[in-house]
């Protein structure tokens, strides 16, 4: 049953093969045992998954079951919940009760799938290893001494270690991408727009995209079926038509032209992911597809623009946590000033500190024009590397992480662990759909292969994916101790 | 960045900062340079980019919406009463 993917697990579900109840309670029993060495859970939610999957037997029974009745899943800790606690990783909204559902979780529960539990996360999506978390730092399946990457680490974990089916994630720099890659999972960042934010707790406005980590491209298309499209809650959202993104799975990659950008394939990329990912190119080369050099030259700009510009939106979004309305408040205040800065000191990490703290001087008369102005311009010849690219290719292929998962506590500084995220964030900076999947292993330890696509078009990026999927079985290995 | 800087910025964000995370703040310098980057590159005649696509935000009409009401918003709150949030006293009478 761990190796059966979405489809299969629906199909044995209306075959009565077992019941949704059985099947969580399976779920919910490998969670009791495993999570503890991972911590990738900060909320288990029995109660909850066992009326849900009730309620999914009936569906069943009454013939009104979707593709996801009765699946297993898992939500990112900052998707709000009505009614459980939605804590974003953060002590300052320990205690917070979410008194709504996000566009995202009430579509998943229309469709019927189960709700394990809330995932663990860096403390408001900021960060690249999940080690700041207020609940601790969440450890790689494949290897419990190791990092699975972040901010959402804990769905990916649980993924990877098979104790849900599939969970959501949000990628503001490769926050679903990179961890995808550091644990052998299938990490899916839709077009900006593509899934309500609505209900998704804002880090950076102008770069958050909520999406799935699956254990293959398939389950990615029948999760992003029922998450995508417009949200009258969300004005961000695109009302471009939403295609049913299974259908085209098994569509020929003949005459699909892939990009190989020489920048991405550069130091400090390991040469031997690189080696990797070539070959998973050569594999897709022969199944028709046609593979060429392009070059995306201001990727070296990425970083720091995407610093300069997120954490400016990160300190105007966490301006709103006063300690008044919601989130954690601070005892005996003298008056209001003591009031928001001993809320704020003793509800934020250090590193969410760092980031306002950053993006506040940037966004002052002393850094505005020199730093946030002047990355926004940065941002569209990023952005414009990718027009021109797609005027030759459909997709672009490169390397996910430039290492594999490191050793937590091992990243010496702050600009060392923002390096993780080189290769991911210039597609949150162009706004463009990207999927992270396994391509190999290297000392025992996941390697992920990055598709970027032109905007809205996920399903040639799925496409792609499923045919490798079905030539390579690296997405169905699982990490010893967890199988 | 100088001490009085860092307080100077943590006062606009609100935030009190210990003696400890002050010293934290020592790797700014590194990090203001690594975002120096930029400098030398040639921005002439290119537009601010704020939205990844360049769309517009669309707007909705103002209406109520009775699924989200004040007291389930309002149990979020450390301290209400009679449907207000409570804080400690802001503005000060003049004391002429």
């Amino acid at each position: 049953m761990l190796l059966k993917t979405i489809s299969g697990i629906s199909h044995a579900l209306k075959k009565k093969e077992f019941s949704c109840v059985e099947l969580t309670k399976i779920y919910l029993s490998r969670i009791k045992t495993l999570n503890p060495a991972l911590n990738a859970f900060i909320t288990i939610t029995e109660e909850t998954a066992l009326n849900d999957a009730h309620q999914a037997d009936q569906r069943i029974a009454l013939g009104s079951a979707t593709p996801l009745t009765g699946i297993p899943i898992a939500h990112k800790d900052m998707f709000c919940t009505q009614g459980i606690k939605t804590s974003c990783g953060s002590k300052m909204l320990d205690n917070f009760i979410s008194p709504y559902d996000a566009t995202v979780v009430q579509k998943l529960k229309e469709a019927g799938a189960v709700l394990l539990g809330k995932t663990n996360m860096d403390e408001f999506s900021m960060g690249s290893s999940n080690e700041h978390s207020f609940y601790g730092p969440v450890r790689n399946p494949w290897n419990l001494e190791a990092v699975p990457g972040g901010s959402s680490g804990g769905s990916a974990a649980v993924v990877a270690a098979r104790l849900t089916l599939a969970a959501t994630g949000a990628d503001a720099g490769g926050s679903i991408r990179q961890p995808a890659a550091f644990t052998n999972v299938t990490g899916l960042k839709p077009t900006y727009g593509r899934v309500s934010r609505y209900g998704m707790i804002a880090f950076a406005s102008s770069f958050d995209q909520g999406g799935t980590l699956t254990r293959s491209a398939e389950d990615a298309a029948m999760l992003l079926n029922v998450i995508a499209g417009m949200d009258p809650k969300d004005s961000t959202s695109s009302n471009q038509p939403v295609p049913d993104f299974t259908q085209t799975l098994n569509a020929t990659l003949k005459k699909v032209r892939i990009g190989l950008p020489k920048e991405f394939f550069t130091d400090p990329l390991d040469p031997k992911i690189a080696d990797l990912v070539l070959t998973a190119a050569q594999t897709l080369e022969k199944m028709g597809a046609t593979l060429h050099d392009l070059s995306l030259p201001h990727t070296p700009l990425t970083i720091p623009t995407y610093h300069i510009l997120s954490s400016v939106e990160c300190a105007s979004n966490l301006a709103r946590y006063d300690g008044i309305r919601f989130g954690h408040c601070c005892e005996h205040p003298k008056d209001i000033d003591d009031w928001y800065e001993r809320s704020r000191a003793e509800g934020f990490g250090l590193e969410v500190k760092h980031r306002i703290l950053m993006g506040t001087y940037l966004s002052s008369k002393e850094g505005y024009e020199d730093f946030y102005i002047k990355a926004q311009k940065v941002r569209r010849l990023i952005a414009n590397d990718y027009i021109e690219a797609f005027k030759k290719v459909d997709l672009i292929l490169s390397p996910t992480t430039p290492t594999t998962a490191f050793k937590i506590g091992s990243k010496p500084n702050r600009v060392a662990m923002y390096l993780s995220d080189l290769l991911t964030a210039s597609a949150n900076l162009a706004g463009l759909p990207s999927l992270s999947i396994p391509c190999g292993f290297l000392d025992n330890m996941p390697v992920g292969l990055l598709l970027t696509g032109k905007p809205f078009d996920e399903a040639r990026l799925l496409n792609v994916a499923h045919q490798y999927q079905r030539n390579a079985d690296w997405h169905r290995r699982l990490p010893k101790e967890f199988s | 960045m100088e001490r009085k800087d860092i307080l100077k910025f943590a006062k606009m964000a609100r935030i009190r900062l210990s003696e400890e995370e002050i010293d934290s703040f020592a790797d700014f310098e590194k990090m203001h340079s690594f975002l120096r980057q930029l400098d030398n590159v040639g921005v002439t005649g290119i537009e601010p980019m704020a939205h990844p696509l360049e769309q517009s935000q669309r707007l909705r009409s103002d209406e109520y919406d009775p699924k989200i009401n004040r007291s389930s918003i309002q149990t979020c709150a450390s301290h209400t009463k009679d449907f207000i949030y409570l804080a400690p006293e802001n503005i000060k009478k003049s004391t002429d």
